[in-house]
């Protein structure tokens, strides 16, 4: 069954309008969001992507159009802002600048304490927030800034977690990481991501990360929506992305280098996984 | 004479709490001996906390060896009179272009350097221009630079450094922050200078793509160095790699998963022309 969580109608955004800094920062954008989908959000430095994700938790208002959440119209008078700010978590880049309690625990617990819960209801949240993203017992103690970089990122998306966000907005949640960080805690949110269904948007300038990870992509480019489709066929489109400044993963052009001279592979696949066994098939061919 | 020498370096943090007593001592370089030829294009890999920056930092003296010495074409960098030369002799390119642009305008920015060498004022010009020129800046040479790019704010801070006429540039992590055109635009702008203006580079990066056209990678854990070798070396030894929570290029990997099913494939592949390659002998054969 179909639920549709988010809904874009035809929104703009200009700032500074009327000044020399005039900028037309989101051109026109329409989409629909399922409740339950893992979606890639890429595009450009500058093309728009933070501004629009801004726009979802109702952080940045639309300078026109409509947007839905749940099927409610957000800009309504009678609409209450602060909840969709619960319901739409938004974890931004480098989210352990905004860590600052004496002990991970208590950095947690700030959010659901703040939203007014009793001190059962806010502490349960705050054990299963940090479960939810593998910090252990032996942490809650701890220091937040005694910990490891992605430790660290991994108590920020907690903290957004503990208010049961429905929707989870990751900006570049890799940024900074080493190699095997970056597995951890993409890892991690594939995981959440299947246990509880929860939708999630990932900003991300990794292709091999979207390709191992998301079910649908949408790209920008200079503040216009210009692909919206399932992973493969946008990477399909692979010298398109190239004129905007984006890529596929290697991959992608191992397998269309392949095809070029004669191999019989499909150039579908964006993973290593797929990819080894597109060509031991195609080897046998 | 090498262009920098390394010889048992070791490094401590010192924390200090609010009575200037000792909290907490880190040894984030632990017996590091590295030799460094002019012209030399290397790289330095690890996880987060490795020591990788930490390293990094003693090439143009912001930080000090706790033990050992550190050699900049000839000069010990722990000696004061030094610093200056040493200064101007190896320039560092961080990883967040915003911290490092300070003038309102590119060419003032650029100018910045040789105008706190001395340098006599046409002879200012001149730089700027040969700068700019180097890192395909020029035509944005009376731009302000908050309208440009990451990768072209990254390209005016190397030529803010280039203007000094180093012989080496450090870069730390310079594309962290950057889509994959301003990677590209960085990378292949670094292998320009190095191979036409023979400038000495050493590249600190979690992307390995960007390593396989180094002449040596060091890869570091816990302060030391625990591999050294060329590109090829490092990246045949997969298990390895990982075990230092570090990757692999994906064609790399992928050459890696059709080796272990069996096919006869030559390690070390970094490329997916030597991919191609490779498999094109088998099939052929």
């Amino acid at each position: 069954m179909i639920h549709l969580q988010i809904v874009f109608d035809h929104v703009d955004y200009i700032y500074g309008m009327g000044t020399s800094f005039e900028k037309h920062a989101l051109k026109d954008i329409s989409f629909k969001i399922d409740k339950g989908e893992f979606i890639g959000l890429i595009g450009h430095t500058g093309s728009g992507k933070s501004t629009l994700i801004q726009h979802m938790n109702g952080l940045i208002r639309a300078t026109s159009g409509k947007i839905f959440y749940n099927g409610e119209d957000i800009y309504d008078k009678n609409y209450n802002m602060r909840s969709l700010r619960s319901k739409v978590g938004l974890v931004f880049q480098y989210p352990e600048h905004q860590l600052f309690e004496t002990t991970v625990y208590k950095d947690v617990n700030f959010g659901p304490k703040n939203l007014g819960l009793d001190k059962l209801e806010a502490d349960l949240r705050t054990y299963e927030a940090l479960k939810m993203v593998g910090i252990g017992e032996d942490l809650l103690d701890v220091s937040p800034f005694e910990l490891s970089g992605g430790q660290k990122r991994r108590v920020a998306i907690a903290g957004i977690l503990a208010m049961r966000p429905e929707v989870l907005v990751l900006d570049e949640p890799t940024a900074g990481l080493d190699p095997r960080g970056r597995d951890e805690i993409l890892d991690q949110i594939a995981n959440l991501h299947k246990e509880s269904n929860i939708t999630i948007i990932l900003v991300t300038h990794s292709m091999e990360d979207v390709a191992n990870y998301v079910e649908r992509v949408m790209v920008m480019n200079n503040g216009a929506l210009v692909m919206d489709q399932e992973t493969r066929s946008v990477f399909a489109r692979y010298r398109e992305l190239e004129e905007i400044h984006l890529a596929a993963p290697q991959v992608t052009y191992i397998m269309n280098a392949l095809k070029e001279k004669g191999f019989s592979v499909n150039t579908d696949v964006t993973t290593v996984a797929e990819a080894k066994n597109e060509i031991i098939k195609g080897l046998k061919r | 004479m090498e262009m920098i020498k390394v010889r048992d370096l070791a490094f401590e943090y010192i924390r200090r709490n609010e009575e200037g007593n000792v909290e907490s001592i880190s040894r984030a370089i632990n017996g590091v001996n590295l030799d460094v030829k002019k012209g030399d294009f290397i790289a330095i890999i690890g996880a987060n906390g490795s020591g990788k920056s930490t390293l990094a930092k003693h090439i143009n003296a912001i930080l000090y060896p706790t033990e050992g010495t550190v050699w900049v074409n000839g000069l010990n960098t722990s000696k004061e009179e030094n610093l200056w030369e040493i200064r101007r002799t190896a320039g560092m390119v961080f990883q967040n272009p915003d911290n490092q642009i300070i003038a309102t305008v590119v060419e003032e920015d650029v100018g910045f350097g040789p105008e706190n060498l001395g340098v006599p004022t046409e002879e200012i010009w001149q730089r700027v221009e040969d700068s700019l020129k180097a890192v395909g800046m020029l035509e944005y040479r009376t731009q302000s630079p908050n309208k440009l790019s990451g990768g072209q704010k990254q390209r005016v801070a190397i030529a803010g450094i280039m203007a000094m006429k180093p012989e080496c540039i450090v870069l730390d992590e310079p594309t962290a922050m950057l889509d994959p055109s301003g990677r590209r635009e960085v990378i292949s702008t670094i292998h320009w200078l190095n191979k036409h203006e023979n400038i000495t580079v050493i590249l600190i990066t979690h992307h390995m793509d960007e390593v396989i056209n180094a002449d040596k990678v060091f890869v570091m854990e816990d302060g030391m160095i625990v591999m050294q070798g060329t590109p090829r070396e490092i990246f045949s030894r997969i298990p390895e790699i990982k075990k230092y929570r570090l990757d692999v290029p994906q064609v790399t990997e992928l050459a890696y998963e059709l080796k272990k099913t069996g096919l006869d494939i030559p390690d070390g592949i970094l490329s997916v022309d030597e991919l191609v390659q490779a498999l094109e002998k088998l099939k052929n054969s």
